[in-house]
Parts: structure tokens; sequence; C-alpha cells
């Protein structure tokens, strides 16, 4: 057995892919510095979510940017 | 397979012998205390302020451009090791495991840097070997069986002819 079957990255990465929104997440304006960017959405997000929704809509809004990013890179 | 590639040759006696888990006091591990970060806000600020570091940030990426490890591999690691500093729990490690990974990930796309995120399955050409593999020893077998096969098959059927045929479940047997 590889370690790559033991790790349960790759089995939550895609749950949080998948997940419905429950509510719409703000788009990270990454041109302050991805870090600040991040910490300021993680002040707006509503603090009286449940911990897994927190972090898919921490992931969402990152893999948002990510994937601007990239688009706008290669376009 | 991998197992078996896996498995020394000789005993291993190098092994954590029992209840070597149980020779500190309860507690005195960091991960036996209660964790620093409870939330998941917490946890990501933590990562993020660490990862956004230039030289954590260097280190990574020369990882990464080798090819050794994949972005999954390298978040497990992370949160792993945060566990086991007595940073969060299990729990929240999990949850925070895929905002690591994409951070990580957007850390690459911005150095133009390819890598293996490691969310695709098991290498295919791997498996298919080990496929090919047994096809040509299931091969090998059956053609060593052959004859044995051929002279087992002309008993039974020799067998089989003077067996009477049963009619029925519930036929008699005369």
């Amino acid at each position: 057995m590889s370690i790559r079957n033991l790790n349960p990255a790759k089995g939550v990465y895609n749950t949080y892919l998948n997940a419905p929104q429950e509510q719409e997440t703000k788009s990270l304006d990454t041109s302050g510095g991805l870090m600040r960017s991040v910490q300021k959405s993680m002040q707006s997000t509503e603090k009286n979510l449940d911990p897994k929704q927190r972090a898919i809509g921490l992931f969402k809004s990152l893999h948002e940017a990510r994937m601007r990013h990239k688009n706008g890179r290669t376009a | 397979m991998a197992e078996q590639l896996n498995k020394p040759d000789g005993p291993l006696f190098d092994a954590p012998i029992p209840g070597m888990s149980l020779t500190h006091e309860l507690g005195a591990r960091p991960w036996q205390s209660p964790a620093r970060f409870t939330t998941v806000d917490d946890t990501v600020n933590y990562y993020i302020q660490k990862l956004n570091n230039d030289s954590v940030a260097e280190q990574l990426l020369t990882i990464l451009e080798a090819g050794e490890f994949s972005v999954a591999d390298l978040a497990h690691v992370i949160q792993l090791n945060g566990i086991m500093e007595g940073l969060h729990s299990i729990d929240v490690g999990i949850l925070v495991t895929p905002i690591i990974m994409e951070f990580i990930m957007f850390i690459a796309d911005a150095a133009e840097i390819e890598y293996d995120a490691g969310l695709e399955d098991a290498d295919p050409a791997l498996s298919n070997a080990a496929v090919n593999r047994a096809l040509t020893r299931f091969r090998k077998e059956a053609a060593k069986s052959k004859d044995t096969d051929e002279d087992i098959v002309e008993e039974q059927s020799e067998v089989q002819e003077e067996e009477e045929p049963l009619k029925g479940l519930m036929s008699r047997r005369n």
C-alpha cells in the first residue's frame, strides 16, 4: 500500500470541490497580496457557520482566485 | 504487490516495543495537551502566514519542482506535523488540508512551476504492468497444466456417462 492510498487529502479536496455552496462566497481580490486577501476573506465571512462550511467557503474562494489567476495568465 | 516490495528480507528488530508509547506521562506529549488553535480560521491563518514566508515557499517550490512529492502529500505532511506539535486537532487538520493544498498550488502557479497535484488515480502504467505480468504468469501456468487438464476432463466425462441423470430436485432415486 502506497502512502497515497493512506492520504485523505485527495478525498477531502474532491469533496470540497464538489460541495454545494450554502452561502455566496466573495471572490478574493489578490491585488494586495494573497495572504492579506485570505485574511480579509476570513474576517468578512460569517463567524457562526459550522467549521466544515467555513473551510469549504475559504477553499472555494482560494480555488476561484487560483483559477482566475491561472486563466488570466494563459489567456 | 507493493506490500511485498516494501517488505524487508529479514526480521525487523528496530520496531517499537509494546508499551513504548506509554513511557511518558499522559499530557507530556504536545498532541496530548489541548490544541493551540481550535478553529478553522485560526489554523488557516497560521498556515498561510507560515507558507507565505519566502524561505518556506522556496523550499516548497524546490520539492515540487523535483517531482518527488505531490501537493496532496506535502499538504498532508504539513498538517500531520501540526497535529504532532499540538497546534490543532486531527479533525481541524483534515478540514484545513484542501486549503493548504490550494495555497501551495497557488504559490506554484504563480512561480510557473509544473507540479503533481496528487489528485489523479494511481499511475495506470504501473497497474497495467502488474496486469500484464499476471496475464503472462497465468498463460504459462495454463500451458503447463493443459496436458494434465485434458486427462482430467476425459476421466470426468467417463464418470458422468456412467451416472444416471436425475430428473428433478424431488425425484426419487432408483
